[in-house]
């Protein structure tokens, strides 16, 4: 019994460090690293000039990004609070796969790169790619709007199954 | 194989729900690294793509003879290396000549565009490399500027050809959409 819980508690918690990672370190990192660049074009008064514009598009993309980063992190601890098969844990796992596709399509907001020198410019978009990937990820929506909708639909029969598990657990 | 069938007996006394369920996962568990690693091949390739373009590629031919306009014509030519796995496609080239001279009649610095054309060239292929020349005839050119030109340019003075270039494409099946201009080209440097 208390290996089956540990075993859970450790999932529980690299789940949730690897969501840090991933929605809150990563893009903190990259924001960071971003402003060096800032002061590090400091030599090409035009090149600091036009990254100037960005900065402000990238501060509000950064602010958005940690407070889904945030939300997503919290909504995937939660998550294995409730047993396996409940209908708060398929509510959640929607919830947590909704904001993870709206937190992909902010990042895919970094993919419009405008940079202009003195006499060359480049305008990059990168957001196709991005929608691609989202695209995939929205599958895990419809995945769980199935299970939400399962796990209500037989509650009955999976907390008979629970009961039956845990039987099982008990008498081993 | 004894697993296959656990699995597959497993599978058997799920509901349609729980079926249609694990399908999708087992969709999103093989989509989901195919696209990553395109998309990351992609954006891996791109970025080698981008020091492959070379325009002009080589010597520019220029006739601005306005007396006999049938023989005025720009050459430039034009390289394309694509060292990716994925087509280039909808390329657009646009090609602008300015001339830059001193005005004799009252010393004023005139920059006056004399030429202008676009050009759409066919797919570049994966692994592929394309050449080509942008051929400017007379009825790309601008002649009241290039008469003003004749007319009162300081002969003393040193004339500037000025080539700005404008490249635009999409690559990776339209996904990634690019474009670079580079302004203010000494033609006498090609």
């Amino acid at each position: 019994m208390n290996l089956r819980w540990n075993k859970k508690v450790i999932i529980q918690i690299s789940l949730t460090v690897i969501t840090f990672i991933i929605t809150i370190l990563l893009p903190i990192v990259s924001y960071f690293q971003f402003n060096r660049i800032l002061t590090d074009t400091s030599l090409c008064s035009q090149c600091q000039m036009d990254l100037e514009n960005i900065q402000v598009r990238y501060n509000f993309i950064f602010i958005f990004l940690t407070i889904f980063g945030i939300v997503l992190t919290i909504l995937r601890y939660s998550i294995y609070k409730f047993p396996q098969y409940s209908i708060k844990r398929g509510f959640l796992n929607l919830l947590n796969s909704i904001f993870f596709v709206f937190f992909l399509s902010i990042i895919a907001q970094l993919g419009i790169i405008n940079v202009s020198l003195e006499d060359f410019s480049l305008r990059l978009n990168l957001t196709g790619v991005f929608l691609l990937i989202i695209a995939v990820w929205s599958l895990f929506i419809i995945k769980h709007v199935f299970d939400f909708y399962d796990f209500k639909k037989n509650r009955i029969h999976y907390e008979n199954l629970l009961r039956n598990k845990q039987n099982e657990q008990n008498k081993t | 194989m004894k697993l296959v069938k656990k699995y597959y007996s497993q599978f058997q006394r799920l509901n349609l729900i729980r079926k249609i369920s694990f399908v999708l996962l087992i969709i999103i568990i093989i989509c989901g690294p195919i696209v990553s690693i395109l998309c990351t091949i992609a954006i891996l390739n791109f970025s080698q793509l981008l020091y492959s373009i070379n325009i002009p590629s080589g010597f520019i031919y220029l006739d601005l003879d306005i007396y006999s306009p049938e023989t005025m014509t720009i050459q430039v030519p034009y390289e394309i290396k694509n060292p990716g796995i994925y087509d280039l496609t909808n390329i657009k080239i646009s090609v602008d000549l300015r001339l830059n001279y001193i005005n004799e009649s009252n010393d004023v610095n005139i920059t006056s565009l004399v030429f202008s054309r676009i050009e759409l060239i066919c797919n570049c292929v994966a692994l592929n490399t394309l050449t080509g020349i942008i051929n400017g005839s007379f009825l790309d050119f601008f002649i009241s500027p290039l008469i003003d030109f004749y007319d009162y340019s300081d002969e003393f003075e040193t004339v500037y050809y000025l080539l700005d270039i404008d490249f635009k494409a999409k690559y990776f099946f339209g996904t990634i959409i690019f474009q670079f201009s580079q302004n203010n080209l000494n033609l006498f440097e090609f």
